[in-house]
Parts: C-alpha cells; structure tokens; sequence
C-alpha cells in the first residue's frame, strides 16, 4: 500500500519499519533462584517476523503463548536473552545503530485497559503530557495544549477530560487517554497489546475504529497483539500466530483465514464462534493436554496436542519454511523431505 | 461471517461527565476525612493539646520548676492547684501543660526523621535491583531482630540520657519498620502498569519516581507513619519512666509518672494524671491514623 | 518445605551474626574508652594501660569481637564487673523470672485478644464491635508501665487485695498460692498491649475474609456455622501468628518497664542495673540473649505460617 513516508524516515519504503530476527527470552522459574538447578521458563524462543510501513501486523496465540512477551521485548521493557530488533534498518542496542531511547520516541505501546494502566493520582492531562515534558523536554505549557489536541484526537473534548482522573472515566474512555498517551511522542508504530480485549463488544467497536482512523491519518504502523481472532481478522494485514515461545505460522490475513495450513491454526479457527447460524462450533482438532512451558515437548512444541505427531515431530524442530509467496509455516507436514510421513502430500490450506 | 465493522456505526460518545468537578485524590480524601465525626473529634483534641503546649507559658498557672515542701502532693481540687501538687510541690496542672511540649517533640521528631531517612532508604531499596534490595533489607532485618524497647533502652543506656539522645535513640528505632513499609509499597506500585507506561515513554529515572511511583507511596507512609506518633510517645515516656530519657527537673509525663510512683500511697489521683495525658494524646494519634487508612482506603468506581 | 526451612535457617544464621555484631558493638558507641566507664578517672596510667590488655582493648576491634563471640559460643557471656559473678548464670535465672511473667501474659493476652477478635468481626457494626474496638484502641494507646500502676493504685493501694511487688517467694515458678497472687496484677498488666493488638489484627483479618465469597459458599453447602468459623479461623492465622510472634518479642523486651513497676526480679529489672552500674559484660549478654531469643522465635513462626499456608511457601 502507498503509505507517504514520514519526516523520520530512514530507509525508505521498501525498508520494513521493524524486524525481529531470532528474539530469545528465558526466565528463571519461580523458585530456582537458589537452587542450582536451571529451570526457566522459555517465554519467547527464537521469534522472527518483519512489519512493513504502514502495515497492520496482528499476533495471535492462546494465554502464555509469549505475545506479550515479545511485545515488552521489542521495547527493551525486558531484556532480551539473545536476537536481533531492527528499526527501520537501524540494530536497536547495536554499535552505530539506534539506542533504546531513541526507539521508544518513535515506537510506543498501547497497552490493555485495566484500571492500573493509568496514574490514580495524576490528571489525564498530565498523563498525556508526561512523556513529551519527561522525555523531550517539552516545556510544560506546550505539552498541556498538545494534550489537549490529542484528546481531540481520540474523540474526547478536552475541556470536560483534561483536568479530570482516571477513576471517573469509563472503561472506553480510559482507553481513548491510553493511546492519546502513546501518540504524545508522535512515534511511527504503535504496539497494542490486547488493547480492546476488556472492553464490552460495543466500545470495541467504537476504539477499532479510531485506530483505523488514526493509522489512516498519522501514517501509523501497527503490532496488534490480541487473542481475539475476529478482532484480528478485522484490523490486519499480516497475521502471526504463537505458540508457547514461537512462531507457528505467519501470512497474509488472507492467506492464514483461508487457508490456515498448520494444525493449530486450524484447531484455532475452528473454535472461533461465528456469527452465522448455519456454521456450528465443530469438536476440536486438538489432543492432550497444554504442556509446560518450563519444560516444553523436544522439537516441535505442538506435537503433544497434534493428531499427526509424527517421531520426527519430536527429534527435529520444524522451521519456519516459506510455502507459498509470503505464508510461512513451522510443520514438517509442508516440507517434502522432512521425513514426515504425509510431508509433500499436502497443499497450502490442507483439511 | 458478517464483519464487525458494518454492525456498529460509530456512536457518539454520550457525556456522562458534564458538569462536575474533577476531583483530585487527595481532596476525596481530605473530604471524607472532614465527614468522620470520630477523626474531627480527635482532630480538636490534638489542637487543644498542641495549642497548650505551644502558649503553655500563658496556660500554666505556676512556674512548673518552683515548688515548695509545705504544698507536697496536694490532691485534685485544691484551689489554686486543681490538679494538685507532685511530691516536691509543684504544679501537677503546669507541669503537664510543660510537660506537653517536650513528649510532643519526642513523639513527633524521630517519627519525622526516620521518615525521611527510611522512606528514602526504602525507595531505594523498592527501585534498586535485587542486588541493592537486599543489601538494605537484611541490614534493617538485623535491626529488626531487636524488639523496639529493648532497641530503645539499649542505646539510650549506652550513649546516655538527654533528649536530644531520647530522640536519636528512637529514631534509630523507628526507621528499620518505615523501610520495610516504604520498600513494600514501592515494590507493588513498581510493578503496576502505568509505571511500565512511564518507562516505555523514555522518561529518565527520576522523573518517573517523582511523578509516577512518590504520589502513590505518600499515603501509605503517611498512615505509618502517624500510628508510629503515639508509640513514640509512649516510648519516650518510657525511656524517662526508667531515667534513661529528659533528665529531672524537666516536666515530662514519663519523668513525672515515676517521680509519683511513691505517692501512689499518699494521693493516688495525682499519681495517675501523667499517665492520662499520655493516654489522652497517644489514643488521638492512633485514632487519627486509623481515620486516615480509612478516608484513604476508597474502593473507587472503574 | 524442606528448602523453606533451609533457606529461613541460613537467613537466621545470618541475621544472628548481625545481632551480635549489634551486641557487642554497642558499647563501642560510647564515647571514650570502654575502660573509662570502669575505672575512675584518677586511676594512675599504668593501671590503666594494665587492664586494657588484661581486658584485650588494645587489640582491633575485630579481634575482640571475635575473642568474644569465641566465649559466647561457648556459653560464656562473661564476668559481671559489679558483682563478679557469671553473667551466663545470672541472666539465665533472670530470664526465668522473666518468663514466668511474659508466657501467661502472653497466653492470656493471645486468647483474649483472638476471641474477642472475631467476636467483634462476627458481630460486625453491633454494640459488641464497637466496644471492643474501644477496648482494643485504648489497650494500644496506653502505657503498659501506667496500667499496672493503676492497677496497683485500685487493688494494692485503695482496697488492698493483692500484692504490690515484688515475686513474693525466691524467684522461679510460682509454688503456692501467695507466690501466684504476686503474678496476677503484672501479667494482666502485660497482656493488655498484646491482646490489643492481636485483638485488631484478628477482627480486620476476619473481617476481610468474611467480605470473600467463600464463608457464604461453605454455609450454602450445609457446613454448620461453627464449622464455617473454624475454616475462616484457619485461614486468618498466618498473619495472626506472624503479630503473635512480634509480640512475643516484645514482651520479652518490653517487660522491662512492667518489671520496674512491680519489683519483679527478670531479664528487664537486670538489664536496667546494668545500664545504670555500667556493666558492660552484663549489657552485651543480655542484649544478645534477649535478641536472638526473638530472632527464633520469629523463625519457628515463620516456619509455623509455612506449615499452615502452602502459599507461603514459595
């Protein structure tokens, strides 16, 4: 899509405005910080993906799959065991590269709505203008208009919500102050982790739209983490999926809603209620129980809950291989040669 | 599938806020505290006792330090004595109003110092790593495998008595639990999702304690603080009950309760009166911090 | 459980050590020449400078601290400078008298205070509630050392139907009925700030718990109401049992004050002569003695919480 090229850009419109590449975070398990044995729970092992400019990517996945994680990592909120975040072709953390401070100027988070997300103790002015005065040294009489314009911005009147405080706004609303505050550092891309997922259905729909409407207007690029596949189908471009520290497919929304190729996928799809009457919920493609993530199944993590586990799910790690024009997926279903007994015989958006 | 967005029109927000005042936490606070009938009540009493011991030259009737031997122990009534005489002659009623001044100042400047220092110590130990954490925090465990009387006595037997070593002494006291009250609070705020925000802004460290993390650890401190007053009163007067606090002929209520401790035979009314003024101010305080905790304890609307 | 009880032992290693460093330190905080506080000041040079080696103050510090943890270890807390005897002894029969006081107050100050906890947490916002809140507010804001000259003015003075002081017998546990009449008025009088304050941390634990949803469930499947009271007791006692524990520490510490009143011949009464004979010996025993009782006590509480609570557990 031809999204115009903002005044920060580096590198150009070919240039993807952020790429992980093999991002690794361990953590120890509760309990193992005296003992010497080394449980640790893997929250993210070795996640790749690329967002262009411009671009909505969304990232699915079940509770403890990682996603937010990921999300907190990008941002250097925690620390990376290993892999690589490029922004706009610049290595975060990297020798000649762009510092952590930097990064956060121009990518920002927009994170769930729970009541803690906002100061009790501050205006919602002030919660706006704090980064802006704090970070840029925006003298403060300047941050408070522009906070004013924000909340303009997000569809509040700023008269009635500048001087008020997050205990007397509604869900919604609270919501709206949560991305006016990320947009206060006018950044390039935003990151919103399960930003609507606690809000009623209706509001919902109402903030969906405002993040159309901003990312249309300001040029935005979106990360959106949720584990609403229906969310997800509405607001992106690109789906990833995760489970349990990696990634398990990725694609087009097209491509991944149409022809979900690997079998979580699959088994995800399946159970999303649908608003047709005629398409019931079918039984669930997956088998056994969720495994541990601090000791998770050898080589493919799915195997345990898949129906086609094979003994060469278990000795090798599937990678994530390209099928077909940007649709990637973790399965050695899809690799002919992998020594899986139905490998090659499938097709993209097999049944 | 039907598609989310051609159900729901966009709906223009209804205002549901016009018309009121924004209010701030702490003006909530101060308003319910203004409704409890029990925390004004207190509040009075603390005045008066604060009032008399500031103007006591204006309140008193005698001169707390001149007494005479004809007037030994005179019971509550007499005239010109209405609280009667302590067992040197002096005047019960003066002395307490004195008195008021010194158990006051003991009560409340170490509790002040050992929040400075220890709220300090416990932010630090709150926002440092774990490294930092728990060097302070098993230090203050070592001070905290003394009993606080024992602590008291110990050091005051140690580095002498004198009010200004009373008020060390309780200081050195009192700031181990405000660490650990400070870290606990700064530990939990840390943790919570603005703060996250804050550090994703890019806001250096200090602007993110002093905004984010400082107004939300006050209040705590502060309910701590106060209930730690009337413990301070009563260990100051303490500390001069066995001689190790202000030294005689000071007028404090501690001095003053064992001084009469032989009257308890000749006038026993006169010896307990020391000990009601504690009582009264200690009670004040207390109430007064149980009434904070709960004006500032407001489950508040999500 | 197990690395629980490790960990909290090798945390209370430590802390001991912390404790004794404190112990022995302390005097050290005095300004001037430990040997000053002993000598008068016209004792002639070579006395003094003799007794500081005989005493080891020329040596460094940690040298010293060492020699007398060495001693400690071995159960010798040293000589009295005042009356020469061992020190070990004289706390040890000290704190005897101490207990016989502190351990019925504490009883007596727990159970009190517990029942009429959750006595006022059941009978919520009722005339019962507010009493005790009155009783147990009152309880805390009152000198404990007060009170008991109070009682001593009510029972002792104006009608007198007990003792005023003293233990009455030789010391140690009380053997007949004039021995135990001299216990009744210091430990009601000790037992009042414990059962104050264990009384409101029981009736706000209660009470938070009766706010969950869980005491209704249990009623809703038939559990009788008493059964329903003892589920809720279980689950307020680990901070219960943690206060509990603090205030055992403070009875030893603080009965000091109520022994003082009372004539009574414990660990307070000795440290206070020891602090006003400048027994330094003496000073160090007892503060080390008293202070690492605390420290255990506070661990077999720890460990008792753990036992009950699988949360705490980590």
């Amino acid at each position: 899509m031809n999204v115009p090229l903002s005044s920060d850009d580096r590198g150009g419109t070919a240039q993807p405005l952020l790429i992980v590449r093999d991002l690794k975070k361990h953590f120890p398990a509760k309990g193992s910080f005296w003992r010497l044995s080394r449980d640790k729970v893997q929250a993210v092992d070795g996640v790749s993906f690329s967002v262009a400019k411009g671009q909505t990517v969304g990232v699915v996945g079940e509770s403890g799959c990682g996603k937010s994680t990921t999300a907190r990592l990008l941002l250097h909120l925690i620390e990376p065991d290993a892999g690589e975040v490029i922004f706009d072709g610049e290595g975060v953390g990297a020798p000649g590269g762009i510092g952590v401070r930097d990064l956060r100027l121009q990518m920002q988070m927009v994170f769930q709505d729970s009541y803690s997300s906002l100061n009790p103790r501050a205006t919602i002015a002030d919660i706006i203008a704090f980064g802006p005065r704090m970070a840029k040294k925006v003298p403060s009489r300047q941050a408070h208009d522009r906070a004013g314009g924000l909340l303009e911005q997000v569809g509040l009147q700023p008269s009635l919500f500048a001087r008020r405080y997050p205990h007397e706004l509604s869900g919604g609303q609270r919501q709206r102050i949560n991305i006016a505050r990320a947009l206060a550092l006018e950044p390039r891309m935003l990151i919103l982790d399960e930003a609507v997922s606690a809000l009623d259905k209706s509001v919902e729909a109402q903030i969906l739209n405002l993040l159309a409407d901003l990312r249309r207007d300001l040029g935005l690029t979106y990360l959106f983490i949720s584990h609403d596949l229906n969310v997800v189908r509405h607001v992106s471009d690109r789906v990833v999926v995760m489970y349990l520290g990696r990634i398990v497919e990725a694609g087009d929304v097209g491509a991944i809603f149409r022809r979900p190729s690997h079998p979580y996928t699959q088994a995800l799809l399946r159970a999303m209620p649908s608003m047709d009457p005629d398409r019931r919920t079918e039984a669930s493609l997956l088998t056994g129980d969720p495994p541990n993530p601090i000791n998770p199944p050898s080589g493919c993590r799915f195997r345990t809950r898949c129906a086609f586990a094979e003994e060469v799910c278990a000795r090798v790690p599937p990678a994530l291989d390209d099928i077909a024009g940007g649709h990637q997926v973790a399965c050695h279903m899809m690799v002919p040669g992998s020594g899986h007994s139905r490998a090659g015989t499938i097709c993209a958006g097999h049944d | 599938m039907a598609d989310v967005s051609t159900i729901l029109q966009p709906i223009i927000l209804p205002d549901t806020s016009a018309g009121a005042e924004p209010r701030s936490y702490w003006s909530t606070v101060g308003e319910r505290l203004v409704h409890d009938r029990i925390t004004l009540a207190v509040g009075a009493v603390l005045l008066c006792v604060i009032l008399l011991a500031i103007f006591a030259p204006w309140a008193a009737t005698h001169d707390p330090l001149q007494g005479s031997v004809l007037r030994r122990l005179k019971p509550v009534g007499t005239p010109g004595f209405f609280l009667g005489t302590d067992e040197i002659g002096r005047d019960i009623w003066s002395r307490l109003v004195y008195g008021g001044r010194l158990s006051l100042i003991c009560g409340v400047t170490p509790v002040a110092l050992a929040t400075l220092i220890g709220g300090t110590l416990g932010l630090v130990a709150g926002i440092g790593g774990r490294v930092v954490n728990m060097a302070i925090m098993r230090v203050v465990d070592v001070f905290y495998a003394f009993p606080s009387v024992l602590l008291a006595i110990a050091i005051c037997g140690v580095i002498g008595a004198g009010i200004g070593n009373t008020m060390l002494s309780l200081m050195i006291v009192f700031t181990p639990p405000i660490v650990r009250v400070t870290e606990s609070l700064t530990a939990q705020v840390k943790n919570r999702d603005f703060v996250e925000a804050a550090r994703a802004s890019a806001a250096p460290l200090h602007a993110i304690i002093r905004h984010q993390i400082l107004p939300n650890v006050l209040g705590g401190m502060l309910v701590y603080a106060t209930s730690l007053v009337g413990i301070s009163i009563i260990l100051s007067a303490g500390l001069s009950f066995l001689g190790l606090g202000v030294t005689p002929p000071n007028p404090e209520w501690g001095l003053m309760l064992n001084a009469l401790r032989q009257a308890i035979f000749v006038n026993p009314i006169v010896a307990a009166l020391p000990g009601l003024a504690i009582v009264l101010t200690s009670l004040c305080f207390n109430l007064l911090s149980d009434g904070l905790r709960s004006a500032m304890d407001i489950k508040l609307p999500s | 459980m197990a690395q629980f009880i490790v960990l909290r032992l090798l945390h209370t290693i430590l802390i001991l050590f912390g404790v004794s460093i404190v112990a022995f330190g302390l005097i050290h905080l005095i300004p001037g020449n430990p040997l000053d506080i002993l000598l008068p000041p016209e004792a002639p040079k070579e006395v003094v400078e003799r007794l500081k080696v005989e005493f080891g103050f020329d040596k460094p510090l940690y040298i010293q601290y060492l020699a007398w943890l060495g001693r400690v270890l071995q159960g010798n807390l040293g000589t009295s400078v005042f009356t020469g005897l061992r020190v070990t002894g004289e706390l040890l029969s000290a704190l005897g008298n101490t207990f016989v006081l502190a351990i019925p107050a504490a009883l007596l100050g727990f159970s009190l205070g517990t029942t009429l906890g959750t006595l006022a947490a059941f009978n919520h916002g009722r005339l019962l509630d507010k009493l005790f809140s009155v009783i147990a507010i009152l309880g805390i804001s009152m000198p404990h050392y007060w009170l008991g000259i109070a009682l001593v003015i009510v029972f002792a003075v104006l009608n007198p139907v007990l003792p005023a002081a003293g233990m009455g017998g030789d010391g140690g546990f009380p053997v007949n009925w004039d021995e135990a009449r001299h216990l009744i008025l210091p430990v009601i009088t000790l037992s009042m700030i414990p059962m104050g304050v264990i009384g409101r941390i029981v009736r706000s634990t209660v009470l938070e718990i009766l706010s969950q949803e869980f005491p209704t469930a249990l009623q809703a499947k038939g559990l009788q109401h008493r059964q329903m009271v003892w589920h809720v007791l279980k689950n307020a006692a680990p901070p219960a049992l943690a206060v509990m524990g603090l205030q055992l520490g403070f009875l030893l510490g603080g009965s000091i004050l109520v022994e003082t009143v009372f004539n009574w011949p414990g660990s307070g009464q000795f440290m206070n002569l020891a602090i006003f004979r400048r027994d330094i010996p003496v000073l160090q025993g007892t503060v080390l003695v008293l202070a690492s009782f605390f420290v255990i006590i506070n661990l077999l509480v720890d460990v008792l919480q753990a036992l009950i609570d699988p949360r705490i557990r980590r």
